[in-house]
């Protein structure tokens, strides 16, 4: 299968803050989640997909391009909804469009306008009057209206109501029904992706833990509930974070079998949701 | 390319239209009461040449900049765009400002000195000289490069005014435009000094817009 | 006799705008409860969380506090509560000291070690400027000063918004915390169901500005259903039974506030599966035929 959108090695340096070795492969005709706390550098990788800051060392490639190199040709199949779009606030709506549609070969009207009804949209209206449902809404008309192959969403469901967001991941199914089209999408909301995505990737404190078929996420990656005993220094290697409950020891793992042959019996073993995995690896980090 | 103007135009239509009626009316009533063609071409480049970088400051104010990032366009050509809106705006409220100069009654500069081809080379001048100037200032530093830049040059016309015998110099320096063009008249003949001066301001927006390219490409955001 | 004591009380509470109306709007927060606010963008839910703060006048119906008429007895009531917001409407510039320096002499309980205790246990420099915290931190300061007063009722409007999992489960944990101490309770609205499914004793739906239910969480999980299946899910006789019916593709979909019922009727032809708050709300905004 080809990819949709392939990173290797990505590397950013700010001042106080490093991503690095950053590689995973977005396959065509799925959805995939990036997930991380904040502060992780989720809106870094998708910054530098974009090229709107540089890339300090590794390549990007976007339908086999670099995205550099080839940056108007990938930039013209990409389609980008963002939680706090970069807007000119006081435009109304079809302004926005009025300016945006020519830089697109394939921009389609009709299509636009079927969108722009179907979402509700008030296209006289301006953009700092809409509710945040559907300034993401409207974004997302404008990315399938130049038949966007790759929707680079940051956030998009952030602040929205279950009902918006619900419908959005919807929409997001439908749209990969057609093969040829992929998802990115960073979110906060981890429930979403369990309900949506095909594959996971995670970031933590700008380094990548994995990036796995959901399913896989799931067969993998467990919290094992028992005593202090978890805690031992045989076992160091086997647990990435802990939690003191008031009933014990709570561990995450992602080796289940090697936990099972280290420890007998009295362990009860939990899937482990994304959310876990997160909450469980930040242990003892300042959080942003 | 005409695209670039047409997204700036509508992204900003509302501050375009309003500014380009009122501005124009200002420097138009303004041109017809002064006699010196020199400090008319001055003020009114200077003036088209705010609304022509309104866009651009606004852009960095409201942190909008990012939309054109996503379009599918290289930053070199997003510069070149905005040269492009620029010079369009300057053009034509210029073009505005001189109808209402020339139909103004009671105006001192008549048709003649307005549409004049010393007047007309001296305002590309100027417009060119500002451009060049502060374009690279917003690219760079935003709205804030131009406030720095404006409260820079207060700072400078303050002291100047104490050192009063450096007035005359000022003066020298600002019309050394006027003066310039001028003298090419003088020299060359109009249709040679007309063909020298634009080519030197074609060299002076380039550039500028290298320099803008450059610091626009550099930039992260 | 035992009389439940409740924190809140709202009756009848009406108060219209150009194009929106809140209307007959009653629900009841017991005292040493959670209860969580949840309805789609626009439908009312912080408009009433304005109207029992005072801080929109009400046109009709009645709110106590406490058994207090909140307008009536509006300092008194104010000195009670502790509130966050999700964008705190602090000035930017200062810092946390000097704005906790502005808010403290108002409250006669003011408990400063605690307020610093708890500030150290946020991690926040009391001399960082407002503007310069994170949108997680910003929240736990206002978390903070809501709870240095000794409130007895924590009002949340869209705390967690904004908010990874990590923040969300430790501002969770420090509401259970808080109910620790019998009397006090909690009112929070959130678009995040899932933390109110942990947390929450009672659910309050709004929806176009009126109550759509208000219950007992645990009951509420128990007894809607979610009901997927053919299209002999869209006779007649089922209209009262399913709401919020959805078609898409050809499964017809539904929830029911009578999961019993719907088993006895359905089955064996369709699937039933449990709702989540979630599914409640959204079969019932977007779904058509709903009560």
């Amino acid at each position: 299968m080809d990819a949709a959108l392939e990173i290797q090695g990505l590397r950013k340096e700010y001042k106080k803050f490093i991503l690095k070795d950053i590689s995973f492969r977005l396959d065509q005709g799925t959805i995939m989640g990036l997930v991380g706390p904040n502060g992780a550098g989720k809106t870094t990788i998708i910054k530098l997909i974009l090229n709107m800051i540089r890339r300090s060392a590794g390549t990007i490639e976007v339908f086999g391009l670099d995205n550099i190199a080839h940056e108007k040709a990938v930039k013209a199949r990409i389609g980008f909804v963002h939680e706090t779009p970069a807007m000119v606030e006081d435009a109304p709506l079809k302004n926005i469009k009025t300016a945006l549609a020519p830089f697109y070969g394939s921009w389609d009207e009709r299509l636009f306008r079927r969108l722009s009804a179907e979402f509700g949209l008030p296209l006289d209206k301006k953009f700092k009057a809409l509710s945040h449902g559907i300034k993401m809404k409207f974004q997302l008309a404008l990315a399938l209206s130049h038949d966007a192959d790759l929707l680079v969403l940051d956030e998009p469901t952030s602040g929205l109501d279950p009902v918006f967001r619900r419908e959005l991941l919807e929409r997001l199914s439908d749209v990969i029904q057609d093969e040829r089209k992929s998802v990115l999408f960073s979110t906060h909301i981890t429930s979403d992706l369990e309900s949506t995505a095909d594959s996971i990737t995670f970031i933590n404190r700008g380094e990548l833990v994995f990036s796995l078929p959901k399913d896989e996420v799931r067969e993998t990656w467990a919290v094992v509930k028992g005593g202090p005993e978890l805690g031992n220094d045989s076992l160091r290697g086997l647990f990435k974070g802990f939690r003191e409950t008031p009933y014990g020891v709570e561990a995450l793992t992602s080796d289940v079998p090697a936990v099972r042959r280290a420890l007998s019996g009295g362990l009860v073993v939990d899937k482990a949701s994304i959310e876990d995995i997160m909450i469980f690896m930040d242990q003892g980090a300042s959080h942003v | 390319m005409f695209k670039f103007v047409l997204k700036d135009f509508f992204l900003h239509k509302k501050y375009i239209l309003s500014l380009g009626i009122l501005y124009p009316l200002y420097v138009g009533w303004f041109g017809s009461r002064l006699h010196n063609p020199t400090v008319y071409a001055l003020i009114a480049a200077f003036m088209y040449m705010i609304v022509a970088l309104f866009p651009y400051t606004r852009e960095d104010k409201l942190k909008a900049v990012g939309l054109s990032l996503s379009l599918p366009a290289t930053r070199r050509e997003i510069i070149l765009g905005r040269f492009l809106t620029s010079w369009t705006l300057m053009i034509g409220l210029w073009i505005l400002g001189t109808a209402v100069a020339l139909f103004i009654p009671g105006g001192k500069l008549g048709a003649s000195k307005l549409l004049g081809l010393g007047t007309i080379l001296t305002i590309l001048a100027y417009m060119t000289a500002f451009l060049a100037a502060f374009m690279p200032l917003v690219v760079r530093f935003g709205m804030v490069g131009i406030m720095i830049f404006l409260v820079a040059m207060q700072v400078l016309g303050i002291v100047a005014m104490l050192l009063r015998a450096r007035i005359r110099n000022l003066k020298v320096i600002i019309g050394s435009v006027g003066r310039g063009v001028a003298a090419a008249q003088e020299a060359l003949g109009p249709a040679v000094a007309a063909a020298a001066v634009l080519i030197v301001l074609l060299i002076v927006n380039y550039a500028s817009f290298e320099l803008s390219a450059f610091l626009f490409k550099r930039k992260d955001y | 006799m035992a009389t439940v004591d409740y924190a809140i009380e709202i009756k009848g509470l009406s108060k219209s705008y150009k194009d929106f109306k809140l209307k007959d709007v009653s629900f009841a927060l017991p005292k040493g409860t959670i209860m969580g606010l949840i309805g789609p963008n626009g439908a009312g839910k912080t408009t009433v969380i304005k109207l029992i703060l005072s801080l929109l006048r009400r046109e009709g119906g009645e709110i106590r506090v406490f058994g207090r008429d909140n307008r009536e007895d509006e300092v008194e009531v104010k000195r009670r509560i502790g509130f966050v917001h999700d964008t705190p409407f602090f000035y930017d510039h200062m810092t946390c000291r000097r704005l906790k320096d502005s808010v403290a002499p108002f409250y006669r309980e003011w408990d400063e070690a605690l307020f610093r205790r708890l500030m150290e246990e946020f991690d926040l420099p009391l001399g960082k400027r407002f503007s310069r915290l994170s949108r997680g931190m910003k929240m736990k300061f206002s978390l903070a000063l809501a709870l240095s007063h000794d409130a007895d009722l924590l009002v949340l409007d869209e705390p967690t918004s904004g908010l990874d999992p990590v923040f969300r489960r430790e501002l969770l944990g420090r509401l259970s915390a808080f109910l620790q101490d019998a009397g006090k309770s909690v009112l929070f609205s959130t678009h995040i169901t899932t933390d109110l499914e942990r947390i929450a004793d009672f659910v309050t739906f709004i929806r176009d500005g009126a109550v759509v239910f208000s219950s007992a969480k645990d009951e509420i999980l128990e007894r809607w259903a979610v009901v997927k299946g053919g299209p002999e899910l869209l006779a007649d006789e089922h209209k009262r039974l399913l709401q919020g019916v959805r078609k898409r593709e050809f499964v017809v979909q539904a929830v029911t506030g009578d999961a019993a019922e719907a088993k006895r009727r359905f089955g064996k032809t369709a699937v039933i599966e449990r709702a989540s708050l979630e599914d409640i709300m959204f079969y019932l905004t977007r779904g058509n035929g709903h009560a």
